[in-house]
């Protein structure tokens, strides 16, 4: 018995697919994560999962808010599994249980290249829980429409609104005050 | 006439554009007399504004290809690996795989029972050698009545997701004897629906016998 794990075969259609879109899912990846490797790494994820998805995207109308759900939820379901690993699985030659960050939380400072109004922004939005950063940038920052973030986040347009207007209050406050 | 209160609740619709007609003449009345709102439909629009303009830095160089040919490989790997696993998996429900027990002065081909002595907590590590990458994989460990993992008393079974990267991934698990006896601990991998079992047997002595401390690998 051999069970086919992947479904698409090389003949470049999945390649023709993704490709116009990985510079987006980069973009999107590092607003949610706020750290290059660590973007790459999720998109690297979402394109291993996609693969064997090729027929699928195929027939997708519009493939860039479906492709942003996957990376959504595949940054989410990261997040959640190192948050529920109850012991960290290290690499060799590290003897500690590892401790691992969630993504998103790199320290603004860490991007030196940035404005001082650039970094308190940043520091803002890590004021900000899950759900709350990712309608703020999806919406705010990237651009999707409340009825694409309707499907992208599961959520219905109501929740959106209220969850997008406390986010903005708090981000309003924060920058207020520091 | 449209008054505040409606016109927070479209308040995104009317900046996103997509306010149909009849409501956006409403909310553009509404705004023309009002500095209330039309202050917060300024500060959104700053907000915005500036939220847009966080720098999103280029990736690595050849990032898409380098992806693209990652992904192809991984599934190749993951054909030939699971596939195997899958192949096996008829003959046999578990697959028991034997492990090597690596000690400071001897190499066993197989494991070795660790011996340890009651009340002590010793490090055993488990070196899983993965050909690549493998996401959503469930670590499941179990463990006979006589030992404990230490931070998790009175647990004899602990499951949780991770990811295993390519090559040696060690998992550190402090290991307690509480009671003499033959015991065993078992971690099972399991992965889109197969899985992996690894036995790791354990003599607890009530003496104060001195685990062997080691690596053990294991290929998955």
């Amino acid at each position: 018995m051999v069970i086919r794990l992947f479904g698409a075969k090389a003949d470049g259609q999945f390649e023709q697919l993704i490709e116009p879109h990985l510079n987006h899912l980069y973009q999107l990846a590092f607003r949610f994560c706020n750290n290059q490797a660590d973007a790459e790494d999720l998109v690297q994820d979402v394109v291993i999962k996609l693969l064997p998805r090729t027929q699928e995207m195929a027939g997708i109308e519009k493939v860039r808010p479906w492709l942003a759900k996957v990376l959504y939820h595949q940054f989410i379901d990261h997040y959640r599994q190192q948050n529920r690993s109850p012991l960290g699985l290290v690499t060799a030659g590290d003897d500690g249980l590892s401790e691992f960050a969630a993504p998103g939380e790199e320290n603004p400072e860490s991007h030196a290249e940035t404005g001082l109004s650039q970094k308190r922004l940043l520091a803002a939005l890590q004021t900000l829980n899950t759900d709350q950063r990712a309608v703020v940038l999806l919406h705010d920052v990237e651009g999707y429409t409340l009825t694409e973030l309707e499907n992208i986040l599961d959520s219905p347009q109501g929740t959106l609104k209220s969850r997008l207007s406390r986010a903005r209050t708090q981000l309003r406050e924060y920058l207020q005050k520091n | 006439m449209m008054d505040c209160r409606q016109l927070q609740q479209c308040i995104d619709d009317y900046l996103d554009g997509v306010l149909p007609s009849g409501e956006l003449r409403l909310a553009e009345t509404h705004l023309a007399g009002c500095t209330d709102c039309q202050s917060q439909i300024k500060q959104i629009q700053e907000l915005r504004h500036a939220l847009r303009s966080l720098p999103v830095p280029a990736p690595s160089p050849d990032f898409s290809r380098r992806v693209l040919a990652r992904a192809r490989h991984q599934q190749q790997r993951h054909q030939r690996v699971w596939g195997g696993l899958a192949s096996a998996m008829a003959a046999c429900l578990v697959i028991w795989i034997g492990v090597a027990l690596y000690q400071p002065a001897t190499h066993s081909p197989g494991i070795d029972a660790i011996i340890m002595g009651i009340s002590e907590t010793r490090k055993v590590k488990l070196v899983f050698n993965a050909p690549d990458n493998f996401q959503q994989v469930t670590l499941q460990l179990k463990l006979s009545d006589n030992i404990e993992l230490a931070g998790f008393t009175g647990r004899k079974e602990i499951e949780w997701q991770t990811a295993l990267k390519k090559g040696a991934n060690t998992l550190v698990l402090p290991v307690t004897a509480t009671a003499d006896g033959q015991a065993e601990l078992v971690a099972h991998i399991k992965h889109q629906g197969k899985i992996r079992t690894f036995r790791i047997p354990l003599t607890v002595r009530k003496s104060d016998a001195k685990l062997q401390s080691g690596q053990i690998p294991v290929t998955v």
